[in-house]
Order: structure tokens, then C-alpha cells, then sequence
């Protein structure tokens, strides 16, 4: 059932405006994007490895990731998606998915489809920019997943995601004062650190017992912020976030 | 083929600290690490801490199932009836396992590993006192 509520893209827009400037009139025609809302429950692939993509899937409520199975049930995990996050957007130029796309939680989402965003960011060269730099900054993401995963000891690659993972939610208004939802397993975190479950679990407890996080019931409380950035050298410059960083 | 294991401790920067080297040939393969009771339903099981050789994997080496059927490091895909992809489950995961039963467990891992038949020792007595030998 098709839906043009303008309030359902508002993460989006709220998204993009964590990374950029939107005018009324780009913010309006985000608004009037046809889109069909769909509720999903946990665990559920959107779009898969292989599958020619016709639409784009918006991120409006819950958690999604992307991932992709090596033979013998080995998993990958490229990266961890919340609300207003459009995981993805490079299909619409590039439709043939090389990986998955999945719900982490029951997530509620708004698929858009391919012609509706090629006819918005041709009438609206500064949301295809808007666009385009997100894409840029999800590659800054990726470049520096690959440093943690090739040069980071367990304790601070961690360390970097949670803060990652915090800074993310913070930026769009999901968290604050350094406590943010994290529904993520511990197996989760191993796939997508490289890590086993049991590695994961023993660098959370080290972290646990230096006092730096708690993590009860999917909140994640970071207690010593400070502490844990430079644990892991975290330098959030590759987030590119206005609200923290201008430009 | 002669399986070896000699008990050792682990600095893993953890409670699990209990340890085995285990050597087929008198070539060390894997480093297995008795979980301790901080991983809860997992407390008591065996995991491969590191492998070398056949049982090497490309990154962190996963979990070592002692199963009669599991295989070293072998991880498999979960998948709900009705739904795409669900999660995957670690599996291979094996009760506590003093070190007979380890012995028990290793000889089917590598039986997979290395597709060969398996032939069971009667020294199990005198290779505990002495770490353990199975000839495979």
C-alpha cells in the first residue's frame, strides 16, 4: 500500500541534516517521496546477495545490517544501520547487490523506489550531493573497519565500534549523555570484528571491570568516555558529523 | 598419525586459563582453552584458541567442536522455516571435557579433518599421566 505521509521520512531528512544542510523546498520534496512503509520483524533479509535491486530501503525505525555468508556458515558483518539510514542507497546505480542487507531487530522501514530518488536528484542536484556524501562518509566508515580489523588489538577495536555505534545514534538524536540502545549479540559483534564470540565476550568484561562501559538489556553506558576514546584512539573526524565537525 | 595433547596455561587476559597443546606428529596444531564460568552455558567447553596447519583459519579461529560429528572450527548457518537468512549460531560447542573426553572429541575432529579412519589406543592410562597419546 502505497504511502506519501510526509512524517514517515523525517529520519532521513533528520539523517541528512546530521551531515549536511537541507533548503525547505529539498526537505519538502524528500517529504513527498513515494514510499511503501513496511514493518519487518528481526532477522530478516530485505534485499540479498545476488538480488537486482529495484528500490532502496530507508531505515525508519529499529536496526538493520549489512553482511555476507563465506562457505561453512562464516559470516561477515560490513556494518550496523539505524533510522534514517539508507543501507542501500549505491543500488540505485549499481542494482546488483554483491551482499546482503538484513534486520538486526523488528525494524520498520520505507522502500523508495529507484526512479523516484534518479527523478529527485536530478531536479535536486544538492540532495544528490546530500546523497553522494553520505555514500562518501559510509566508505570513511568502511576504510576505518578495515584499520580495526587489520590493525587493532581486540580491546581497542571494540572500544572504536561502541564508540562508533554511540556517536552514530547521538547524531540523529537516538542517544545522549553517553548511554545509547545496543541490541547487538555478541555474536554480531564477532562477525563484524573478525573476533570469535568468546573473544568478544572476554574483551567485554575486561571493559566491564575497568569501569569503562556497562551493557544491560541492549543499553549500552559508556562511563568513561574519555577513557575509552583513547583506548582505542578514536578520532571522530571520519564521521564527518556537522553538529561536531563544520564542513 | 599420533596425537599428542600436553596441558598448558593460557594468558588470555581471562578466567580461562586452562589450556592444552595439542600436537599430531609432534607438530603443534592448536591450542585449546577450557572456558571458565564467565560464558555461562558455554563454562566447561573446549575452544580453540589458535590453530595451526589444518586447523588454522583465516582470522580469530573460531569455536572447536567436540562433538562426535563436529569438525575444528566449523561454524553453520541457522535458518528459519517460513523466513531468508536468520542468524547464524556458533556451533560445534561440546561439554566439559576432561581431558579423555577431549581426547574422544579431537579424534572425531580430526578424523574430518584428515578423512581417515580412526583407530582407538589402549594406552589411554599411561598417556594421561604423561599428557595424552591416540593413534589415529
Amino acid at each position: 500500500m502505497a504511502s506519501t505521509n510526509p512524517h514517515a521520512l523525517y529520519p532521513l531528512i533528520r539523517k541528512l541534516e546530521s551531515v549536511t544542510r537541507l533548503s525547505d523546498e529539498e526537505r519538502h520534496a524528500i517529504e513527498r517521496l513515494p514510499v511503501r512503509v513496511r514493518t519487518l520483524s528481526a532477522r530478516q533479509d530485505i534485499v540479498r546477495d545476488g538480488d537486482r535491486a529495484t528500490q532502496c530501503c530507508l531505515i525508519l525505525e529499529g536496526w538493520a545490517y549489512r553482511y555476507k555468508f563465506l562457505s561453512e556458515g562464516r559470516r561477515q558483518i560490513f556494518s550496523f544501520h539505524i533510522a534514517g539510514d539508507i543501507p542501500d542507497l549505491q543500488s540505485m546505480h549499481i542494482p546488483l547487490m554483491d551482499h546482503t542487507l538484513g534486520t538486526m531487530t523488528q525494524a520498520t522501514v520505507a522502500f523508495i523506489p529507484h526512479e523516484s530518488l534518479h527523478d529527485l536528484t536530478s531536479r535536486f542536484p544538492s540532495i544528490a550531493a546530500a546523497l553522494w556524501r553520505d555514500t562518501l562518509i559510509d566508505a570513511a566508515l568502511f576504510r576505518e573497519w578495515l584499520i580495526s580489523m587489520g590493525r587493532r588489538p581486540a580491546f581497542e577495536h571494540l572500544a572504536h565500534l561502541l564508540a562508533e555505534l554511540y556517536l552514530k545514534q547521538e547524531a540523529v538524536g537516538l542517544a545522549g549523555e553517553h548511554r545509547c540502545p545496543l541490541p547487538i549479540t555478541q555474536t554480531d559483534l564477532a562477525d563484524a570484528t573478525g573476533m570469535t564470540a568468546i573473544h568478544i565476550n572476554r574483551v567485554l568484561k575486561e571493559m566491564r571491570g575497568r569501569g569503562l562501559i556497562t551493557l544491560h538489556r541492549k543499553i549500552l553506558v559508556i562511563k568513561a568516555w574519555e577513557e575509552l576514546i583513547r583506548a582505542s584512539e578514536f578520532d571522530e573526524t571520519y564521521l564527518h558529523m556537522r553538529k561536531r565537525a563544520a564542513g | 598419525m599420533i596425537l599428542h595433547l600436553q596441558p598448558v596455561r593460557v594468558a588470555t587476559d581471562s578466567d580461562d586459563c586452562n589450556g592444552q597443546l595439542v600436537f599430531v606428529d609432534g607438530f603443534l596444531v592448536a591450542v585449546l582453552v577450557q572456558l571458565s564460568g564467565q560464558h555461562g552455558a558455554f563454562a566447561g567447553m573446549w575452544f580453540l584458541e589458535a590453530g595451526f596447519g589444518l586447523t588454522a583459519v583465516m582470522s580469530a579461529p573460531p569455536v572447536l567442536g567436540l562433538g562426535c560429528s563436529s569438525r575444528l572450527g566449523r561454524t553453520a548457518p541457522r535458518h528459519n522455516a517460513g523466513q531468508r537468512v536468520g542468524h547464524v549460531a556458533r556451533s560445534g560447542f561440546a561439554r566439559s571435557a576432561p581431558p579423555p573426553n577431549l581426547i574422544t572429541g579431537l579424534r572425531g575432529a580430526f578424523a574430518a579433518q584428515f578423512r581417515s579412519p580412526i583407530e582407538c589406543t589402549s594406552a589411554r592410562r599411561r598417556c594421561r599421566s604423561s599428557g595424552l597419546l591416540m593413534r589415529l
